[in-house]
């Protein structure tokens, strides 16, 4: 049980808000968010230090140390304790950003908002834990529910329940798409383990079916297990907002809460692609032939960066211009995705790409929510002369914008150089696509910075200073440090990805 | 004999389904989906699964229908009698669903050959394997499972319980 | 192509068999599908939602029933219970949207959600 801490807290947290709410009316809900804020760092701090004991102790003893009725379909490896305490900081983050929105927007309900937060960040540390086909797809499926309602929380704003309505329509249905792919794939094999999957579905590495009766063996070329990894590649591919099924994503971020909006371009996604890592990655990978999805994937993973870039030029509101910058940035990740040729660079690259994310992510989207709290707006007109009103802002900005756009000396560029490193190995040889992401990065250097040319250098109509809420404020302050400090910690970083991937490999 | 109470049942499903997705009527196709939600109980029976035909009875046609028929009732009265139920321009939506199934059901068929049914002991049908498999094999889906409905009910909380003081357009529900 | 009229017919005069389920789980689901995509009224598509989602099920009882394991492994009636209970929060939480959408816009057509233009 100890290594499931992060979950642990979280449910913790999120029955604790779920308390609170009854007594909690209006007033004083940023309080509770700030406590949970520390909680949420507590645990963060204990978590890594019981990664480090995890990765001093090896995957097999961590595994004995957990009984068996939870290790069956939970997995308590190093690289899973990792992203659920890479979950508990979301949601630390989370707390902290969504602080004077609780506390002075959002007029009823104040709780239930922070208790949606730990509940959907809960569902995110336990996709990452899971090894079960039924297990992963409660927990993505815990992650979109809780999604559906944090974007419909202001619910006398009939923006905010349209994009409710929307990101549920839509959410269900890929919900049920991905359902009926997993059902196909659980009768054809029989089994519902990923291990097991793994073994089954494939050329397949035979020795694992002695031990496994009434699992069966399928090739993955049939056309029916092709059938049901294409289904769950659809179901995926709309939790990330991959291309084809991206339109959605700016409408759900527009008409959410701005601190909602935040929280959904980094958890669900984060969700996603660590489910992708799990099914399409590591369980629907045969190791030798073709792999089913990765034609199709490659095509749709050039479109989604590029049409997410162009169309993100030509918006004027910072949440729909960020929407589509973070369908963007799911085409760089499934730059890695697709070069799983070369996989002991191209899940680190995963991770580290995901952190790098997660961190400029929120505190570009901090800066949108300090303004917002004050402004109630977010077109681009709003941001004129931000400067001079609180320089801490703008400067915050033009940081998470490098970030964002991949300039050295950030933890964005980092990312982006390990994902395209994943994608010109020998062994992938994606030249095409690399090239591709590099001009997608330059495209997107010209949006970014137009925000910042508006802040700089285009006169505002109003001038006073804007105090920045405190928690916005600290939110943002420590998603700059991450997104610098991380710099020097990723050769670290990389080699404790790297051999968490090897961990997950022999998984 | 067997097989004529699947095909009851099933075609029984499958034009309830059709009129629960064509009706122009929304009252209708709720009862249809009624009706489509106890014809799969039955199916459910007949593949001997007798626990989760229960649990299609009780909760998809006894919960959600119900639930179903309340939102509607609720809307119809604010709304004044009859709501929109109409449907789009099925163009694209045929093409897609002809591919579905003309890629599927082919696929499924040679897939699967005349197999005949294998034996099933009722005791390992039985709702005590059930029981035991999802507590001893499935404890985290269970328990995330649970954690689901709590979302979902403080969800539906949030979003409908009305606040005490004042409250938008008076004329409708509760 | 030895998917022929012929041979379905001639199939319906024996025993029913695992293709006969996923070929009506297949069609159930085009279904489900067709009415998500046509319908305007929200509960509509949620109604269509369902069907989709009894179709997954009938898939899982019916691969568990003629599927490779053995009997006792109940990994499919496992799955359709907790699809079942994953339907029921989806329908309270989609009704609840809805409804409070209705209270402010006096609509359940999906399409007529506008503000947001696609």
């Amino acid at each position: 049980m100890l290594f499931l801490f992060p979950e642990l807290i979280l449910c913790g947290l999120g029955l604790g808000a779920t308390v609170a709410a009854l007594f909690c009316r209006g007033r004083g809900a940023g309080r509770w968010a700030l406590y949970g804020f520390f909680v949420c760092l507590a645990g963060v701090v204990t978590g890594l230090c019981l990664l480090a004991y995890a990765i001093d102790l090896g995957p097999e003893a961590t595994g004995q140390l957990t009984p068996e009725f939870i290790a069956r379909t939970f997995a308590v490896d190093p690289l899973s304790l990792f992203f659920s305490t890479l979950a508990l900081a979301v949601c630390g983050l989370a707390m902290l950003f969504s602080m004077e929105f609780v506390e002075e927007v959002l007029e009823e309900h104040p709780a239930e908002f922070l208790a949606l937060i730990a509940f959907a960040s809960l569902g995110i540390a336990c996709v990452a834990r899971s090894r079960d086909l039924i297990t992963l797809f409660f927990s993505l499926e815990l992650v979109s529910i809780s999604g559906y309602l944090l974007s419909g929380m202001l619910r006398r704003e009939p923006r905010s329940l349209e994009a409710a309505l929307k990101y549920f329509l839509i959410g269900a249905v890929s919900s049920a798409i991905m359902l009926f792919g997993m059902s196909l794939i659980y009768g054809l094999t029989g089994a519902t383990d990923l291990r097991v999957l793994r073994d089954a579905v494939g050329e397949g590495h035979l020795h694992a079916v002695g031990q496994l009766a009434g699992v069966r063996m399928v090739s993955s070329q049939d056309p029916m297990v092709i059938t049901g990894i294409l289904c769950i590649v659809v179901g995926l591919g709309f939790k990330i907002a991959m291309v084809p099924f991206h339109m959605w994503c700016p409408d759900v971020y527009e008409g959410a809460p701005t601190p909602a909006t935040a929280f959904l371009s980094v958890g669900p996604k984060a969700a996603g692609f660590v489910a992708i890592v799990r099914l399409l990655m590591l369980t629907f990978a045969p190791s030798s032939g073709p792999v089913p999805w990765a034609q199709p994937v490659l095509w749709l993973c050039a479109l989604t960066m590029t049409l997410g870039n162009v169309v993100a030029c030509r918006q004027t509101n910072l949440k729909r211009m960020l929407a589509y910058s973070s369908i963007a940035h799911s085409g760089y990740i499934l730059i890695a995705v697709v070069s799983l040729g070369s996989a002991d660079l191209a899940l680190p690259a995963i991770v580290m790409y995901l952190i790098a994310y997660v961190l400029m992510n929120v505190g570009a989207f901090s800066v949108v929510i300090a303004l917002s709290n004050i402004e109630g707006r977010e077109d681009i007109h709003a941001y004129n002369g931000l400067s001079k009103r609180s320089p801490y802002l703008a400067y915050a900005w033009v940081i998470f914008a490098m970030s964002l756009a991949g300039v050295p000396p950030t933890a964005g560029f980092l990312g982006k150089l390990y994902v395209f490193m994943a994608a010109l190995d020998d062994r992938v040889r994606l030249y095409w696509l690399a090239v591709v992401g590099v001009a997608n990065a330059v495209i997107s250097v010209w949006y970014y910075f137009r925000v910042a040319r508006h802040m700089f250098f285009v006169e505002g109509v109003r001038t006073e200073p804007i105090r920045v809420g405190r928690g916005a404020g600290w939110a943002i302050g420590l998603s700059l440090a991450g997104t610098l400090v991380l710099v020097p910690l990723f050769p670290w970083l990389i080699s404790f990805a790297t051999s968490a991937a090897q961990v997950l490999g022999a998984w | 004999m067997g097989s004529v109470v699947f095909y009851f049942f099933a075609f029984a499903a499958l034009a309830c389904a059709v009129i629960v997705v064509t009706s122009r009527h929304i009252v209708r196709s709720v009862a249809a989906l009624f009706v489509c939600m106890a014809a799969m109980a039955g199916i459910y029976f007949f593949l001997s699964a007798p626990f989760i035909g229960a649990m299609q009875l009780m909760i998809y046609a006894g919960g959600i229908t119900v639930l179903l028929i309340f939102a509607v009732m609720l809307v119809r009265r604010a709304a004044g009698g009859q709501v929109e139920h109409a449907s789009r321009n099925p163009g694209g939506a045929i093409v897609v669903v002809i591919g579905f199934v003309g890629w599927m059901a082919p696929a499924a068929w040679m897939a699967f050959g005349p197999r005949q049914m294998p034996p099933v002991e009722p005791r390992v049908a039985g709702v005590e394997s059930l029981a035991d498999d999802l507590i001893r094999h499935y404890v985290p889906a269970f328990e995330i499972a649970s954690v689901l409905l709590l979302v979902a009910m403080i969800g539906a909380v949030v979003l409908t319980l009305r606040a005490k003081q004042r409250e938008g357009p008076p004329t409708d529900d509760e | 192509m030895g998917f022929m009229l012929g041979d379905i017919l001639e199939s319906l005069g024996q025993p029913v068999g695992l293709r006969h389920c996923l070929v009506f789980a297949a069609l159930l689901f085009a279904v489900g599908l067709y009415g998500v995509l046509t319908r305007r009224n929200a509960i509509g598509i949620l109604m269509a939602l369902e069907l989709m989602l009894n179709a997954v099920n009938a898939n899982l009882v019916a691969f568990w029933r003629y599927g490779p394991g053995p009997r006792e492994a109940l990994n499919g009636q496992v799955f359709a219970v907790f699809v079942i209970t994953m339907a029921a929060a989806e329908a309270a939480v989609g009704l609840a949207i809805i409804l409070a959408l209705f209270r402010l816009r006096r609509t359940v057509n999906a399409d007529e959600v506008n503000l947001l233009k696609g």
